[in-house]
């Protein structure tokens, strides 16, 4: 089943060309990861999705439902922008079940409960009372992933939802965003490309506006990532420059690349590192570590976006 | 539209706002009759004033202190009414809240008309609290006044705030920062004013309705200002659905 679906979606603002005609679908219990660097138009997106700004032209479909502001699509959106705010003044279990709660037209009883579940699943049970006024910016952006979920949202869309936590929250909220697989289907915005890696099963690259590629990410990373192999030296730098300089004139190596005593060669085909590997027996030089190297996210992303 | 309305009410009461409008529209309800009373005795008491300054002075009368009573109210609430309300939607588009609140299944009329109405119920209990204290101490400084004449007077002088409270909303849509919102409020007042110091339009602007309730109070015969009061409504009515058509035209 298609949970979003975009045709010709295209947002300008004045001269400027924002989202260029956007086609995109993305199907019930995927974890959407929509990759690009910061301009790139990822922002203004979810907004379309989330009704808070409206298309140049095209459209877009939420769970069936036209995108758009006061449509019915909100109904069965979650939607954590990228800095959450909330009223100061309220608490965390106020915010959820009376306001939140309140929005979605829930009972109160049910609001309250689904609040305090929520509040327990993102680590706030404790300071459910208290203001959120004195809150860090991390426990506001855990408290927006609550207020995301109250609904249990159909689709439920993420604004770069872990950029401005630390490493600890980072780790968390990322595990709550690969815990929800099963329940929701996740659109998740990010320039952090290890996030993407780590737990959408889906990518979408976005580069000044234009989507330039959509895949599943075992596939992106097959398709595009060149086969390298790491060969790390106990040697001086010298030594280590020589034998990447010598190897990077061998046929089928595209460059090489050393990062202290490890050199990384890239390969025009996987096959290629049979030559690598004799080259590195024959240097004479002490080898560490053998290695193909993973290829990344990175690899790919660099490739589709800085050509 | 009761969540959006609970929200705003909880906040009134949070922020203060309600204590703060009810002690600022408590003290002007005070200071009118107060201020009738007792300024030539203390003109007369200073040392410095020129002599036979008090004598000219007129005798404080029960409608001098209606007349002191209703200028405080009218300008301490005027101020009210555009301080309350100055950042109700440009706050919450600024600082983000609106673009959570509004990514949720509520209207934007809803979110516009819970603002008025909670700001006005907030200008309601101000308002009330003055007529209590005006009404008490006009009565034992100067005498008792008819309290439906007096409390029907206090209903025009609200209305008029809520014109001007509604006005502010407007501009607070409008507007792109507080400081601009509160500008644009100040100007629509001052453009009331003027236009209501005009013959052949004062009878149907809402500062008509202030002279009407100075009578009522005092129980006066007075030309009713229906239109005033109609055209009140309608301005209210108006800012309200035009705050709304402009938020449904911006982009969160």
């Amino acid at each position: 089943m298609i949970e979003i679906r975009t045709e010709a979606l295209r947002k300008t603002y004045g001269e400027i060309v924002a989202l260029h005609s956007l086609d995109l679908t993305v199907g019930a219990g995927t974890v959407f990861g929509f990759l690009g660097p910061n301009g790139a138009g990822k922002t203004t997106t979810l907004r379309l999705l989330a009704g808070l700004a409206r298309p140049s032209s095209g459209q877009a479909w939420l769970a069936g439902e036209p995108a758009g502001p006061e449509s019915r699509a909100r109904a069965c959106l979650g939607y954590l922008p990228e800095e959450p705010r909330f009223y100061n003044w309220m608490t965390p279990l106020e915010f959820l079940s009376g306001y939140v709660g309140g929005l979605f037209g829930h009972a109160r009883e049910q609001a309250s409960d689904r609040a305090l579940e929520l509040l327990e699943r993102v680590g706030l049970a404790d300071v459910a009372r208290r203001r959120i006024g004195g809150f860090s910016r991390g426990m506001r952006q855990r408290l927006g992933l609550a207020q995301a979920l109250m609904n249990r949202p159909r689709v439920l869309l993420l604004d770069e939802p872990v950029s401005a936590l630390d490493p600890g929250g980072r780790r968390d909220m990322l595990e709550w965003i690969g815990q929800l697989k099963s329940e929701t289907t996740v659109f998740m915005s990010t320039h952090i490309l290890e996030d993407v890696e780590r737990i959408c099963d889906t990518i979408g690259i976005l580069h000044r506006g234009r989507l330039v590629v959509v895949e599943a990410r075992q596939a992106l990373l097959a398709r595009y990532a060149v086969p390298a192999i790491e060969v790390e030296f106990e040697a001086p730098a010298e030594r280590i420059a020589g034998w990447a300089e010598a190897v990077r004139a061998k046929p089928g190596v595209v460059g090489t690349e050393v990062v202290g005593s490890v050199v990384t060669v890239r390969l025009l085909a996987a096959d290629g590192h049979l030559s690598v590997q004799a080259a590195a027996l024959e240097a004479g030089l002490p080898v560490i570590a053998y290695r193909v190297a993973r290829p990344t996210l990175e690899d790919v992303f660099l490739r589709l976006v800085e050509g | 539209m009761r969540t959006l309305f609970w929200k705003e009410w909880l906040e009134q009461r949070r922020s203060y706002r309600l204590l703060a409008a009810v002690i600022v529209l408590a003290i002007a309800g005070i200071l009118g009759p107060l201020t009738a009373k007792y300024l030539p005795q203390m003109l007369a008491s200073m040392a410095d004033v020129p002599a036979g300054l008090a004598a000219i002075l007129p005798a404080a009368d029960i409608s001098m202190a209606v007349g002191e009573y209703s200028d405080n109210l009218v300008q301490f609430g005027a101020l009210l009414a555009l301080l309350l309300p100055m950042a109700a939607v440009v706050g919450e588009k600024t600082q983000g809240t609106a673009a959570l609140t509004l990514s949720k299944p509520v209207s934007r009329f809803s979110f516009v008309a819970a603002k008025v109405a909670a700001q006005g119920l907030t200008l309601f209990l101000a308002v009330l609290t003055a007529v209590v204290v005006g009404y008490l101490y006009v009565g034992v400084l100067f005498g008792w006044l008819d309290p439906v004449g007096f409390a029907a007077a206090n209903a025009l002088y609200w209305t008029y705030l809520m014109v001007l409270l509604s006005l502010t909303i407007l501009a607070s849509t409008l507007a792109p920062s507080t400081v601009a919102s509160a500008g644009i409020a100040f100007g629509g007042l001052i453009a009331l004013g003027i236009l209501g110091g005009l013959p052949p339009l004062s009878a149907y602007l809402p500062s008509a309705l202030l002279a009407w309730g100075r009578a009522l109070a005092l129980g006066l015969p007075a030309q009713p200002a229906w239109a005033a009061l109609a055209t009140s409504f309608v301005l209210c009515l108006a800012a309200v659905a035009g705050a709304w058509q402009v938020l449904r035209r911006q982009e969160l």
